[in-house]
Formats: structure tokens, C-alpha cells, sequence
């Protein structure tokens, strides 16, 4: 739902699909799925299968169709992770500082979320100068469209 | 997640009940930026509303259930006296049972209606 909505405000998010109850057709695929993607339950690390071959699909979709009745196929992206808080409502709500995440080998999976402590946690994230500026921006941007839609607070 | 080749930004999701444990990132975050852990639940507390009081105050019948006490802080007397009442004749009845076990009105003369049976 909450990408359904980012996407209806035009807002970036990464490609992808839900594939619901039977497990999937996915030929003919569409385009972006020719890159590597990830399945995965909804809203979930439990049950996510990076998956880089065709023929590797189906057994992601019944893994992760363990988890929920709902399996999202999302465009993989590779590159730096970060979370933003966000404090406060409406006109006031602003970002905190950015947190870059850096797993082993790139691996925020559920084990690395909760149980190991190799993940990095980099405050300040070290960015690019003007990027976390610009991701602050497009995260409340983000927060307060997902507000206004459920009814909490004036955009 | 940032593409690593075009940087441009991608939106996963959003928590709206994260981690406040000491190993949780917005903690981390608000520390940052010179917040302090009880400062953090302050601030969180602050904005903090009944989820129709404000955003649907005076209309439909759940939001004026919900508003109901916000609206009338101030309860009649006489209801007040009827709850306590209400209240003091629970504690009676609670203290017999108690002190007597299920057979208290039974094993107390003072109340005729029920002892004389």
C-alpha cells in the first residue's frame, strides 16, 4: 500500500510486483526483471531470497510464500543503504541525521539485522556533499504524503 | 538504498513503530544530533494524539465516542456521587465476600432480605 501510494505522488521507489496466492507466472517478464531482484514477504527480511537466475524464482516465491500470503518481486538495487527518522507532524516534521548501514557483504538480511553485530552503523553516513540534504528532503516528502493519506496531520 | 551507479535515491518502506532499544537507530540518530534518550520519548509523547481527535473532531459517531471525555472534562456531580455509590457498595459487597466467602450476605443478619432465607 505504501508503495502504491509513493507511487501515485510520483515519488522514487524501486520496481516491482506482487505476486499473490498462486505461485507465479513470470514469463513473459517484464523488463526490469531481467536485472537481478529479490522476493520477499511483505514488509519483511524473514523469507527474502536475492535471486540473480531465472530458474532460482520459483523456489524464492515458496520460501518466502511460507512468510505471507503476499510476495513482493522487487528490482534489486545495489549500493548504499541508510535509514531517516523522522520527528515531529505535518509543517514541523523534520529529519534527523542519516544512518548509513553497511553489512557484511552487502547482506541486511534478517540474521545480520538482529542476531550478529558485524553491521556497521555510520552516523555521520560520510555522503556525498548536498545528498543527505536532498534524501532528508524526499524522506519528508515521503512521510508526509503517507500521513496526510491516513489521516494524521495537514500536508 | 542509493544506486551505487547513478545515486539516485530509492524508497523501501517506512516504520512508523521502530526500535527504541540501546541498540535501535533512531535512538542513534537522535543522539546525533545532540538529542538525548529521555529528550527523544518527550518529543515522540509530545505528538502523540488520539487518532480521531484532531483529525476528525465532531464528526461521526466513533469520533465523538473517542472525544467524548476530551470534550467534557468535566463530569456532573450527581454522577459522580451515583459511581461512587456504585463503587463503595463493590467494596462492601468484595470485603464480605472476603472476610465470609460466598456465603457472606447469607452469614450476616444485618441484611434481612437475604439472611432470612
Amino acid at each position: 500500500m505504501t508503495k502504491r501510494i509513493w507511487r501515485a505522488e510520483g515519488l522514487p521507489r524501486r520496481r516491482g510486483t506482487r505476486l499473490t496466492v498462486r505461485p507465479p507466472r513470470l514469463r513473459p517478464l517484464p523488463r526490469w526483471a531481467a536485472h537481478d531482484r529479490e522476493t520477499r514477504p511483505e514488509g519483511s527480511t524473514i523469507g527474502l531470497t536475492k535471486v540473480t537466475a531465472l530458474d532460482s524464482v520459483a523456489g524464492a516465491y515458496a520460501l518466502a510464500a511460507q512468510h505471507d500470503t503476499e510476495v513482493l518481486c522487487e528490482q534489486f538495487v545495489s549500493g548504499d543503504e541508510v535509514t531517516i527518522a523522522v520527528l515531529g507532524t505535518g509543517a514541523a516534521a523534520r529529519a534527523l541525521p542519516l544512518i548509513r548501514i553497511v553489512a557484511p557483504e552487502g547482506n541486511y538480511d534478517y540474521q545480520n539485522k538482529y542476531f550478529t553485530d558485524t553491521t556497521q552503523y555510520l552516523v555521520p553516513a560520510g555522503l556525498p556533499a548536498g545528498e543527505e540534504e536532498a534524501i532528508q528532503q524526499l524522506v519528508l516528502q515521503a512521510y508526509r504524503v503517507l500521513a496526510a493519506v491516513a489521516g494524521l496531520a495537514p500536508m | 538504498m542509493i544506486d551505487a551507479r547513478t545515486r539516485s535515491p530509492y524508497l523501501l518502506e517506512i516504520n512508523t513503530s521502530p526500535g527504541m532499544t540501546g541498540h535501535s537507530l533512531v535512538p542513534m540518530a537522535a543522539k546525533a544530533t545532540g538529542i538525548s534518550y529521555p529528550a527523544l520519548c518527550v518529543e515522540v509523547l509530545r505528538h502523540a494524539t488520539l487518532d480521531y481527535a484532531t483529525a476528525n473532531a465532531g464528526k461521526g459517531q466513533r469520533a465523538r465516542q473517542r472525544c467524548r471525555h476530551e470534550r467534557n472534562p468535566a463530569t456532573p456531580f450527581d454522577v459522580k456521587l451515583m459511581n461512587m455509590t456504585a463503587s463503595l457498595l463493590f467494596v462492601a459487597f468484595a470485603l464480605m465476600v472476603v472476610v465470609a466467602g460466598w456465603d457472606g450476605p447469607r452469614a450476616m443478619p444485618c441484611l434481612p432480605s437475604v439472611a432470612s432465607r
